[in-house]
């Protein structure tokens, strides 16, 4: 069975929320302003991003998961906070419960969550930029998973561009089990990761243009050539997967949950690839921290691990093949 | 953008897709394509003469050209069920006159041009074939040779063309020659319908790595045609003529494959037993919804504007998967299986599509096409 939709309706309106994400959250703020406040929570909460997709009633939008994952294409390019995939999972996870008051929290910047990784041994675990955050959220094989924010110290694991802290693993204040919540995560990941596949391309492609080498641009050699045609390619298949399995998804479809994996796996390999194939486009700049190529890298592999990885998502898709 | 997926369909498509199956399940023929040679050709015709009959063929061509002026979605449907249920490959003889030359004639042809060819090519009575590459022009198309002389309402051809798919069996091929003398590269090169009984024409068909000798090297020597009959889009006009349905073919036309490529990788992941093989096949389900998305999206958008330059890399990428599914097969089922076995096993399948990055524009003239015209990278110096 399908569907035929026109999405220029839900383009626009996306896009008019979206509008002050390049202002809002320059991707300098994580190179320039360490020390400052790069999450920029603040703006983020005040323009209600993290209610697009939550219900009027909790104090949402109460727009689909449809609008979420094209206006997180966008704060993807811009490398929002892992901060703000998780709490919109947790808003949506306490939703499910019951817990008005918790969203509301959320919702309005009093709460916080940051993602747990998985694998923590011991009573001690890890998570991604929690300072600040109230809540961790780990999404595990068997649903999503939120206790209070015990985080010890930070690690000294200082290579991802973001705090990577050590936690202490408090008594689970939530399991969350629903497909809806865990596919609604998956959904939002994908998109983040798509839009850092989006804005690698479109940066590597701009500076081959510019970059001039042997007498003409870099771009104008068919090797470099090529390295953008394949960001281009991979590009264009995360986009369209994931905003087709977003659309699925709002549509109540049977196949949702394996479109929306069949998404995130192909925006895991996506963002990865092209985040290196900048890299290599921008040759020793690339390289260098001064360019901004290392923390598309970094964020990608962030939400990597946030997710379960590409493993994880191959190992569903076989699942329900 | 306009995207479609799975979901609660309409009544009137949910009707339509009803009957698409129950035809099919009905009429599918019940021995498998040969591919190649004379018993391929009548299989072809007679196929497409059993879809058109039922009201099955040219489902997005003009009703006035006996087509039926469907939306796309119809179109996506009929294909969704045809590869469901396992009906003959679309890339097969009747390929280039369902996909190609009838909607080059649709959108350049004469009024003349149009009443004679259209019916024919979607009735299965007209099997087509295409004349562009030369030996001495494979990528580098606009370098072509073969000569059209202009004498009174006549134009006099020379010369040679190769990888001329089902040239053997061919009824007509759309020819792209010089008939502009002394002219270069797009300038001067003409498109014309030239029938493959004429006096001149002699085929020499190639043996493929795959096995059929489906492609052909086709000599003209002094063939003569009409002018008014033959030529479409103008004298001297034909590198605008050839253009003017890329959108269409890389549109629509490719749909079918595409659609089936999607039906082969679902049918593998579900034969995968290996855990070793476990996670290559789960990202070529991966990349088999992301060609349904691009492809289901790019279609719908053809069908209200002009396509988008993306048809470039839906192709290619189209291409790649259907390289990397079948090297996948082969590995799951192992030589000497019988999935392998018989003319559409996967071992030709496997062997035949080292033709996908190469036809029609190699992977490499892809690449070269997506930096220039999608993402406005500069030409080399050359």
């Amino acid at each position: 069975m399908t569907i035929f939709r026109s999405l220029g309706d839900t383009h626009e309106l996306v896009d008019s929320f979206t509008r002050p994400v390049r202002t809002v959250l320059p991707v300098s703020r994580l190179r320039d302003d360490p020390d400052g406040e790069p999450n920029r929570w603040q703006s983020i909460v005040d323009l209600g991003w993290l209610g697009i997709s939550v219900p009027e009633e909790a104090g949402g939008i109460g727009l689909s998961a449809l609008e979420e994952v094209l206006a997180a294409q966008d704060f993807g390019r811009q490398l929002i906070s892992t901060n703000y995939p998780a709490t919109v999972i947790a808003a949506h996870a306490f939703h499910k419960a019951g817990d008005s008051d918790t969203v509301g929290a959320l919702l309005t910047g009093e709460a916080r969550a940051a993602f747990a990784l998985h694998g923590h041994a011991q009573g001690v675990g890890r998570a991604i930029d929690a300072d600040g955050a109230t809540h961790l959220v780990a999404m595990t094989r068997e649903g999503v998973e939120i206790r209070a924010n015990g985080t010890l110290e930070i690690d000294d694991d200082v290579h991802w561009g973001r705090p990577v802290l050590r936690t202490a693993v408090e008594e689970p204040l939530l399991f969350d089990a629903s497909r809806d919540t865990a596919v609604r995560g998956r959904l939002l990941i994908a998109a983040l990761l798509a839009g850092i596949a989006a804005e690698c391309c479109e940066r590597g492609v701009e500076y081959a243009k510019v970059r001039e080498q042997f007498g003409q641009p870099i771009g104008a050699f068919q090797a470099v050539k090529h390295h953008c045609a394949n960001m281009a390619i991979m590009a264009h298949a995360a986009k369209e997967l994931t905003t087709f399995a977003a659309l699925s998804f709002t549509e109540g479809h049977a196949e949702a949950e394996r479109e929306a994996d069949a998404a995130l796996n192909l925006a895991l390999r996506a963002a990865r690839e092209n985040a290196g194939t900048n890299i290599q486009v921008h040759g020793g700049m690339g390289f260098s921290a001064e360019c901004d190529a290392h923390l598309y890298l970094k964020a990608a592999r962030l939400l990597d691990a946030a997710c379960g990885g590409l493993s994880e998502s191959r190992r569903r898709l076989m699942q329900h093949k | 953008m306009t995207i479609a997926t799975d979901s609660n369909e309409d009544d009137a498509l949910a009707a339509f897709r009803a009957g698409a199956r129950a035809w099919l399940e009905a009429n599918i023929p019940d021995h498998a394509a040969p591919l190649d040679g004379p018993e391929s050709r009548r299989y072809v015709l007679d196929w497409q003469r059993k879809m058109y009959d039922g009201g099955w063929a040219g489902l997005t061509w003009p009703s006035e050209f006996g087509g039926r002026s469907l939306p796309v979605a119809q179109q996506i449907i009929w294909f969704e069920e045809y590869a469901r249920a396992g009906a003959p490959s679309t890339h097969n003889a009747s390929f280039v006159g369902v996909n190609h030359a009838g909607p080059t004639i649709i959108a350049c042809g004469s009024d003349a041009q149009k009443a004679f060819h259209l019916p024919r090519i979607l009735s299965g009575e007209a099997i087509w074939c295409q004349g562009f590459s030369e030996p001495g022009s494979g990528s580098d198309l606009a370098s072509l040779r073969t000569q059209g002389r202009v004498e009174g309402d006549e134009i006099i051809i020379d010369g040679q063309k190769i990888w001329s798919s089902y040239a053997d069996i061919a009824d007509y091929q759309e020819l792209l020659i010089r008939t502009e003398p002394g002219s270069e590269r797009h300038r001067g090169i003409t498109w014309v319908i030239c029938p493959m009984n004429l006096p001149g024409i002699t085929v020499r068909p190639i043996e493929t790595m795959a096995g059929p000798a489906k492609f052909c090297e086709v000599f003209y020597d002094q063939v003569r045609l009409p002018i008014d009959q033959a030529v479409v889009g103008g004298l001297n006009n034909g590198w605008k003529t050839a253009m003017a349905t890329l959108g269409f073919e890389r549109g629509t036309a490719s749909l079918a494959l595409q659609i089936g490529l999607v039906d082969k990788i679902e049918r593998l992941a579900r034969d995968c037993t290996d855990p070793m093989l476990a996670p290559r096949l789960a990202d070529l389900l991966a990349d088999a919804a992301a060609l349904r998305a691009m492809s289901y999206s790019f279609a719908l958008a053809s069908e209200t504007g002009t396509p988008g330059s993306e048809g470039s890399l839906i192709r290619l990428y189209f291409a790649e998967l259907a390289k990397r599914a079948s090297d996948a097969a082969i590995d799951l089922y192992g030589i000497g299986s019988p999935a392998l076995a018989g003319d559409h096993g996967w071992a030709f399948e496997y062997l035949d599509a080292f033709s996908e990055t190469i036809a029609g524009g190699t992977a490499e003239i892809q690449r070269n096409i997506i930096g220039e015209r999608v993402l406005g990278l500069p030409r080399g110096k050359s």
